[in-house]
């Protein structure tokens, strides 16, 4: 069977974030959301309603139940996200839901590293903000491939067709800049539920779906990429004194498939050793199997015996990644220290964590106008900019147009530990290329 | 295998692998809180899946409430046993007896645990991992890292290697 023919099945879960500023409406909308698609349990409801006799006047008030939910799962301590689940008869939803605080690009970066969707929250009497246009450079820069432009509170602009066509325009303006592909927008109010599950009796001016109509339909492939195999080894899998003797001698490599499919037989190439095996076994818990792929987590098997620990990557010998101490990355900066030219950090990729210094400033996206400036000073908390990298040692990877589990990282400041960044590597300039005879297929 | 396609089940598993891999690759002393319930039975076969044919990487961990009902604590034990697995049980009034200072809780484990269980601190590096388990298969698989900060991964989170 060949590659091509292996079209991507749609997915049945669909994760998706929301941004907006604070007050937009977030917590409203999710617990709108939660609430009529009857995704609460009884005593959630329950709850509610009692608080909503005592304070609310009669209205239950979602926002509590979104932020409610949160605290008590916090109980004083820091999530950076908290996925929230529901389904129905179509579809099962994640959300994930990021508290509101300063820290709103890592918070974005966090929830939507995995979405396929991200609602952007607009406040209809604001209109588009600067932070409007930062989450939306945020969500084409991780290629989220589809995004909602959600235009709520229109009960407070006397629900205007004018309005929601105003604000699209601002939008239209400055969305070509920028490379996403799927843009919807939809007037609603998340406080009363318009457009939310229900079609709204205030916008006969409106012919699209509602915000779950679409989620529910909105076709999302899997973004996994099925060519060039690649994966992270995790962890070595050699038992000290297996119960079945045949696995005495056993020794394997564990990890989530990052990238394409993997066949018994199949040659293989491990970095950092750079020496070629071949794929004797693909063990997992219900069996040995003839071929996995991405993101199927398997043990593989290998004929040799080779240096290979956590931090390895094993990949196909006809799609072969990049291999270089020189990086090329567009970074989301997420920390108050500004990361300067000459600053070291480390660089965590996969499973595998090198030292890197930066040695050029290349770009940093102007929020006001969506305009690159070249040669910046610094990026700052929340900018976003393009950088050059030298790493300690080579790293294996791809461009994370083509894989966004190999093609992305992490930087982490020395000392405090802290994630400083999210990045996304731009694609290698050369692959990997054989030096002996030894990498001949 | 003709269709390269998961679903719903199948991805949060390979998820739950991948976490649990992440978890004994990294950490110098990961636990797997295992009470004997469904939801830790549940954890239990994610680990043998991650981690067979090896030994389980971690011990299981076990606060003994003195609320469970005997036939649970016994399957406890003889599962733990059956698998060759390490099992630890604390119980509350061993935490009581040591007074062991109250500082605010921090892992999901202590929500379910008496008021004086609540107030011990979690050690230091050691992880947990929960999961919520229903009619409809796992919904939710949470690995919490207690002691310094918190950080929550569930499943089937994505909270990818790349950005933890
Ligand atoms: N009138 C109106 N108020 C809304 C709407 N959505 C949210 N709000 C109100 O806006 C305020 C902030 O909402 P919240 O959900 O907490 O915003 P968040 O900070 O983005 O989570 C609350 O008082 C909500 O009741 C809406 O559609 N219409
Ligand atoms: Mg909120």
């Amino acid at each position: 069977m060949s590659l091509s023919t292996t079209s991507p099945r749609p997915v049945d879960i669909l994760r998706f974030n929301t941004c907006g500023s604070v007050d937009d409406g977030k917590s409203t909308l999710i617990g709108r959301l939660l609430y009529d698609s009857k995704s609460l349990m009884e005593d959630q409801i329950e709850a509610l309603e009692r608080s909503a006799d005592i304070t609310g006047g009669g209205q239950i008030n979602l926002a509590n139940l979104t932020d409610g939910l949160r605290a008590e799962r916090e109980q004083g301590i820091t999530i950076d996200v908290a996925y929230r689940y529901f389904a129905t008869p179509r579809r099962k939803f994640i959300i994930a839901d990021t508290p509101g605080h300063v820290q709103y690009t890592r918070n974005m970066v966090t929830g939507a590293s995995s979405a396929n969707l991200s609602i952007i929250l607009v406040d209809a009497r604001l209109g588009v903000i600067e932070q409007s246009r930062r989450h939306t450079a945020i969500a084409a820069l991780l290629r989220i491939p589809h995004l909602v432009v959600a235009i709520n509170k229109m009960d407070l602009v006397g629900w205007s067709e004018a309005r929601f066509l105003e604000i699209r325009a601002q939008f239209e303006a400055f969305l070509p800049r920028l490379d996403i592909k799927d843009v919807k927008f939809i007037p609603l109010s998340a406080l009363n539920g318009d457009n939310v599950v229900e079609p709204s009796p205030h916008t006969p001016w409106y012919a699209g779906p509602t915000l779950l109509g679409h989620l529910e339909t909105v076709h999302i492939a899997s973004d996994f990429n099925l060519t060039g195999f690649r994966l992270p080894v995790q962890w070595v899998n050699r038992p000290n004194s297996p119960t079945d003797a045949a696995l005495h001698d056993f020794r394997g490599f564990s990890g989530q498939i990052a990238g394409g499919i993997v066949r018994t037989g199949q040659k293989l190439l491990a970095f950092p050793a750079g020496i070629v095996t071949t794929v004797k076994q693909i063990w997992t818990y219900d069996g040995v199997v003839d071929e996995a792929f991405c993101p199927q987590s398997v043990t593989l098997v290998l004929e040799h015996d080779i240096d290979i620990s956590r931090g390895s990557m094993l990949v196909a010998l006809d799609h072969l990644p990049g291999s270089s101490c020189d990086l090329q990355a567009e970074v989301c900066w997420m920390h108050t220290r500004p990361l300067q030219v000459g600053k070291k950090y480390f660089l965590k990729h996969t499973t595998h964590t090198v030292q890197v210094v930066v040695t050029e400033l290349i770009d940093k996206l102007n929020m006001s106008t969506l305009d690159s400036e070249s040669a910046p000073a610094a990026l700052a908390v929340n900018d976003i900019g393009e950088i050059k990298l030298r790493a300690a040692r080579p790293l294996v990877f791809d461009g994370y147009a083509t894989n966004r589990l190999t093609g992305s990282f992490i930087l982490i400041e020395p000392g405090t530990n802290a994630t400083v960044a999210a990045g996304m590597l731009r694609a290698p300039h050369d692959v990997f290329k054989p030096e002996t005879a030894d990498y001949v297929i | 295998m003709s269709s390269y396609h998961l679903d719903h089940l199948q991805h949060l598993e390979t998820e739950a692998i991948h976490i649990m891999r992440e978890v004994a690759g990294e950490f110098e002393r990961p636990a797997l809180l295992f009470s004997g319930g469904k939801d830790s039975i549940c954890l239990l076969r994610l680990a043998e899946k991650a981690f067979r044919p090896s030994e389980l990487p971690l011990p299981l961990l076990n606060v003994d409430t003195g609320h469970h009902f005997p036939e649970l604590n016994e399957f406890r034990d003889a599962r733990a046993a059956q698998l060759g697995a390490k099992l630890i049980v604390r119980t509350v009034e061993e935490a009581i007896a040591k007074g062991i200072p109250s500082r605010n809780s921090n892992s999901t484990a202590a929500s379910a645990a008496p008021a004086a269980m609540k107030k011990r601190p979690a050690p230091r590096s050691v992880f947990s991992v929960s999961a919520t388990v229903s009619a409809n298969g796992i919904q939710k698989i949470s690995v919490l890292k207690s002691g310094i900060s918190i950080t929550a991964v569930s499943i089937p989170a994505k909270t990818c290697a790349c950005f933890p």
